[in-house]
């Protein structure tokens, strides 16, 4: 289904349903993904994709098109995982006085549900020791291969900015690599 | 492995034989079951839409206002008779209100037009005679 079509659907309330079940087949592994990599543990991408998806469809109407529906659905994606990742930042702090406790290196490491491949395990720590930001740049370019352009709609910075973000990224990652001698 | 390129080559590739992304995998069937869930909380969601965008319910609400306020506004207006803009016409004074108010003002604050409109002129004249004489 076309994109225009599929948004018609969606703001119909007869054909609402419908359209929601093919929006979910179109994109629901995609923004799953982009939330995994960006919350590490799957039982929290699994809350906050769920979360997405009901506020896609409550907030469809509001959606004006001025920007491609992936790029809108991308962007509430990533506010609620950012939301989630500061939401545990804080309930951690409270509880453990310890930095160690929200590295998601030590997540990566523990999660049972990450390849036993060396180069993902090796790369995904360097990623997880980046600043947000960073991190979330160099995910969408480096995994998703998306343009500048989107990642600029979906995070709202400029395009210059993304690129020296995902250059420093890029860097960092390989002297992480090269520090575990992986190079 | 020698550059991030390289990597990216090696991880794509044991990605797709394994289903993975970016070496990240989820439980068999998560997929479907996520569907099936989000289709479910959906339809529980529908109802709450149709009541949001019940535009007849809403355009006679807003009618109903008008109408409130077109009433209100209507008795508040009538409710003033001829003076419903709060101020007096000279004419509309007894005798001794006119006389009290001619005493009480400054002879160059009454025009000729408000010595005109006074109903009672005469009677108002003949009792400033008396005073005057007394």
């Amino acid at each position: 289904m076309q994109e225009k079509e599929l948004i018609k659907n969606l703001k119909n309330s007869k054909s609402r349903n419908g359209a929601f079940a093919e929006l979910l087949s179109q994109y629901q592994e995609r923004v799953y993904w982009h939330i995994r990599k960006i919350v590490v543990v799957h039982e929290d991408a699994d809350d906050v994709v769920q979360n997405t998806f009901i506020k896609v469809f409550r907030n469809i109407d509001s959606f004006k098109g001025d920007s491609k529906l992936y790029t809108w659905i991308f962007r509430i994606a990533t506010n609620e995982s950012i939301t989630f990742l500061n939401k545990r930042k804080r309930k951690r702090s409270e509880s453990l006085d310890s930095e160690e406790a929200i590295n998601l290196t030590s997540q990566i490491v523990a999660d049972p549900f990450f390849s036993d491949d060396t180069v993902s395990r090796n790369l995904a720590v360097a990623v997880g020791q980046l600043p947000e930001k960073q991190r979330l740049v160099f995910q969408m370019k480096y995994f998703d291969n998306m343009s500048y352009k989107d990642i600029s709609e979906i995070l709202g910075t400029s395009e210059g900015g993304l690129k020296a973000s995902y250059h420093h990224a890029s860097q960092k990652i390989m002297e992480h690599l090269k520090k575990v001698e992986f190079f | 492995m020698k550059s991030l390129e390289d990597i990216k080559k090696h991880i794509n590739k044991s990605d797709k034989q394994s289903k993975r992304h970016a070496g990240f995998e989820v439980p068999d069937g998560y997929f479907d079951a996520l569907k099936e869930e989000l289709l479910a909380k959906a339809k529980e969601e529908t109802p709450t839409i149709t009541r949001k965008i019940n535009w007849f319910r809403v355009s006679a609400a807003a009618a109903s206002v008008c109408v409130l306020i077109a009433c209100l506004f209507l008795l508040i207006n009538n409710s003033g008779g001829d003076n419903a803009n709060g101020s007096l016409a000279m004419s509309d004074l007894s005798i001794e209100e006119s006389y009290d108010f001619i005493l009480a003002q400054d002879l160059e604050d009454i025009s000729t037009d408000d010595i005109l409109d006074l109903e009672n002129i005469d009677e108002i004249l003949d009792e400033l005679e008396e005073e005057l004489a007394n």
